[in-house]
């Protein structure tokens, strides 16, 4: 057991408590529980935006994907970056101005209709289950690999999974949206900071950021594969087997003592190195260079998923509406964008810095359950703990594993707020019981989370975590970028189009949406069929489309919105003028404003 | 035509406090926000056009350059690199910095007119009610 990191990580979770218990006091309205009463600053939201926004994906996948794959890895960080420049540039302020609950609630009032709403509300939850599973999964993983113990009777995995789900549901129900905004920022600092420390620690041990990427970047790339015998023994078209390929990238100690043996059984698995192929142009991949991970397709449709997704993210859109004013709401993602750039700077740095230092430290030198194969990680994901241990020791290993349950916890908190928001106040108080007392409707509010909590925590014990760790190695960071795709496919075209066009119609809307959403789910779904090979065959003719869909989804929910809204523009809403004054009008804030500004001479005066 | 206006839905609380609550309105007319909307849109466009433009760009570069790809410009470090980890996030800090300046003077250029409303509350604002 890592003591170290079971003492950094209850301290989180106790400081997350007691933040909790501070403000539980402000949590008696529906507007102070979801909204934090809309009085967060820009900095302090911006903060908290990074904590909601940066998961374990984040904290150690893009590191790990940057170890793996060199710059292919980095495009993903870069992404998820680049991902609130269009939040900002066309939802973050005509949001907040409408000064509503949830995203649902939004289209709901646009469009005056209940049913867009319950549309809106399937597509939220969908995108809560896509981004809830992994993080749960990341919680049970991460609490395996740090602290190796189970409690209660529980393995590690289920221990890290309940832990996790019973301390999001107590800190999210007591302290409500302003419990978790400053939770949120004290956690986004503590993954900063010990990302940040762990560059420093590797600079201080000699790595030369430019150094190690010449040298890293001398012949082809190289990673540690997992391969069933057979598999490795058959010949391709060409005559030549995959084993060939291993050989001659891999020690000759390595091959006669760890593969050798196992050649004779053809259902045994085996760990080889293997040198990797671009898919950019002919020849092997190179680390400093693209064509690992993505063909130009592939990349350009990551990067569409990761730029329009970001801005249909239920947990961070909700984020949005604490600012007090849309003004500020701007102000908040212009840091954002300054926060996250920085932060994945640091991601790449580790990345790098991994791969140049693993090879000098051996696997027995770090009492981490770790597998190093030829001086590679076999799970790239482990290499920010890896290098905490091997350069700074339990001490520097326990602030990791407390910056990586702070990525899970902030972001699996936002999460239950934003699906319980969406049930309590979409569900609840809009078709069951309109009429409710505003202390039942927090009560529901409450109950909403818990119950998302156990959702959460069902999931993350019946995810079957070993059949998707063999077919899709970053399992984390996969799903949650099948969580963009739907983002951007379901809910950001209509969004898009309905905040800055008149000309859009409920049909236009609700049918982007079944366009988008549907042809994601679709497409995402014949993708991981052909991976997972059960793909039928009846299906076998179609052309194999990027890996992710959002390059055909997110233009298809484009056209079909301004297609069926053309085709229906005598129905456009004839309140668009009034909703219009409310979305881009600054007069009810500028009331606010004023309102505050008596209010606290006044308490001054007084 | 009746604009926006964020006032209480009593009447005067009588105190000076509430008084002053009462008769003071900001408010925005219809036309007003249009033409705002038309403005902010043309800069978000505008905006998302480089954004896009910039964004979507790099895989083709990187596809159809090589040398792009390939030279290295300072130890392992080539242009693309260097884009991917220095340029494009500038670019996107500078792009949302520049909007924000620009988003926010546009607000304050184009609202923010005010009302001292008296008893006779009859949308003061149509006419030469309002004043800056």
């Amino acid at each position: 057991m890592q003591a170290a990191a079971l003492a950094t990580t209850l301290f989180v979770l106790v400081a997350a408590l007691v933040v909790s218990w501070l403000v539980r006091r402000q949590t008696r309205t529906t507007v102070e529980f979801y909204l934090a009463g809309r009085t967060v600053s820009a900095f302090l939201n911006a903060s908290a935006v990074c904590g909601d926004y940066f998961s374990a994906a984040s904290f150690l996948g893009v590191a790990g994907a940057v170890y793996a794959s060199g710059l292919d890895g980095v495009w993903f960080g870069v992404g998820f970056a680049g991902g609130f420049v269009p939040l900002l540039l066309f939802t973050a302020s005509p949001l907040r101005r409408f000064g509503e609950y949830t995203l649902p609630d939004y289209f709901a009032a646009r469009f005056e209709s209940g049913g867009i709403r319950l549309v809106a509300v399937a597509m939220v939850q969908l995108i809560v289950l896509f981004y809830l599973a992994p993080q749960m999964v990341g919680a049970g993983t991460v609490w395996e690999l740090l602290v190796g113990e189970g409690l209660l009777g529980l393995g590690p995995y289920a221990t890290g999974v309940v832990l996790t789900a019973a301390a999001m549901a107590v800190f999210s129900t007591l302290g409500g949206m302003r419990g978790m905004t400053w939770n949120q920022a004290v956690q986004f600092w503590m993954m900063t900071s010990a990302i940040a420390l762990v560059v420093a620690f590797a600079f201080a041990a000699g790595f030369s950021y430019t150094r190690a990427l010449r040298d890293l970047s001398q012949g082809p790339l190289v990673n540690p594969e997992r391969w069933r015998v057979a598999d490795l023994l058959r010949p391709d078209p060409t005559g030549r087997r995959p084993a060939d390929l291993a050989r001659a990238v891999t020690s000759d100690a390595y091959w006669q003592q760890h593969v050798e043996p196992r050649l004779q059984d053809p259902q045994a698995e085996v760990v080889v190195l293997m040198p990797q192929r671009s898919k950019l142009r002919p020849g092997p991949a190179v680390y400093n260079q693209p064509g690992h991970l993505y063909s130009p397709w592939d990349h350009a449709s990551l990067l569409l998923t990761l730029v329009l997704g970001t801005a249909g993210l239920p947990h961070v859109v909700m984020r949005f509406y604490t600012n007090p004013t849309g003004a500020l709401a701007r102000r908040s993602t212009v840091y954002v964008v300054l926060l996250t750039s920085v932060f994945y700077w640091l991601a790449t740095a580790a990345g790098v810095a991994g791969r140049a230092l693993t090879p000098q430290v051996g696997e027995e030198a770090v009492a981490l359950p770790v597998q190093v194969v030829e001086g590679l990680l076999t799970h790239p994901d482990q290499v920010l703990p890896f290098l905490a241990q091997t350069l700074g020791g339990d001490l520097l290993l326990g602030y990791v594993a407390a910056g990586a349950f702070a990525a899970m916890f902030s972001t699996i908190g936002g999460l239950l707020l934003a699906s319980a928001a969406s049930w309590g106040h979409d569900v609840f108080e809009q078709f069951l019981r309109p009429e409710a007392p505003e202390r039942l409707r927090v009560l529901v509010a409450k109950l909403a989370v818990v119950l998302m909590a156990v959702v959460a925590m069902a999931i993350g014990l019946a995810f079957p975590r070993v059949a998707f760790l063999r077919a899709f190695p970053a399992v984390i960071a996969l799903m949650v970028s099948w969580a963009f795709a739907i983002s951007a496919s379901g809910l950001v075209p209509v969004l898009l189009l309905s905040l800055w066009w008149k000309g859009v119609t409920l049909r236009g809307a609700v049918a982007g949406m079944l366009a988008g959403g549907g042809s994601c789910l679709a497409l995402l779904a014949v993708n991981f069929l052909r991976v997972v090979e059960a793909y039928p065959a009846w299906l076998g003719g179609l052309p194999v489309g990027p890996a992710l869909p959002t390059l055909v989804s997110a233009p298809l929910a484009f056209g079909t919105v301004l297609l069926v809204s053309w085709l229906d523009r005598r129905n456009i809403p004839p309140h668009v003028d009034e909703v219009w004054l409310r979305l881009h009008g600054t007069a009810r804030e500028r009331q606010e404003r004023l309102l505050e500004r008596v209010v606290s001479r006044a308490r001054l005066g007084s | 035509m009746r604009g926006f206006d964020s006032v209480p839905e009593a009447g005067p609380a009588g105190d000076a406090l509430g008084s002053l609550l009462w008769n003071y309105a900001e408010f925005d007319t219809p036309e007003e926000v249009d033409a705002l909307f038309r403005a902010q849109r043309r800069l978000s466009v505008s905006h998302a056009l480089l954004f896009f433009g910039g964004t979507l760009l790099l895989p083709v570069v990187q596809a159809v350059w090589p040398a792009w790809t390939t030279s290295a410009v300072w130890g392992g470090l080539t242009p693309a690199f260097i884009t991917a980890t220095l340029l494009y996030p500038l670019f996107c800090i500078v792009l949302a910095a520049s909007y924000t300046m620009r988003a926010n003077r546009l607000d304050e250029d184009l609202l923010g007119r005010t009302v001292w409303r008296e008893d006779t509350w009859e949308a003061p604002w149509v006419g030469s009610g309002g004043e800056r």
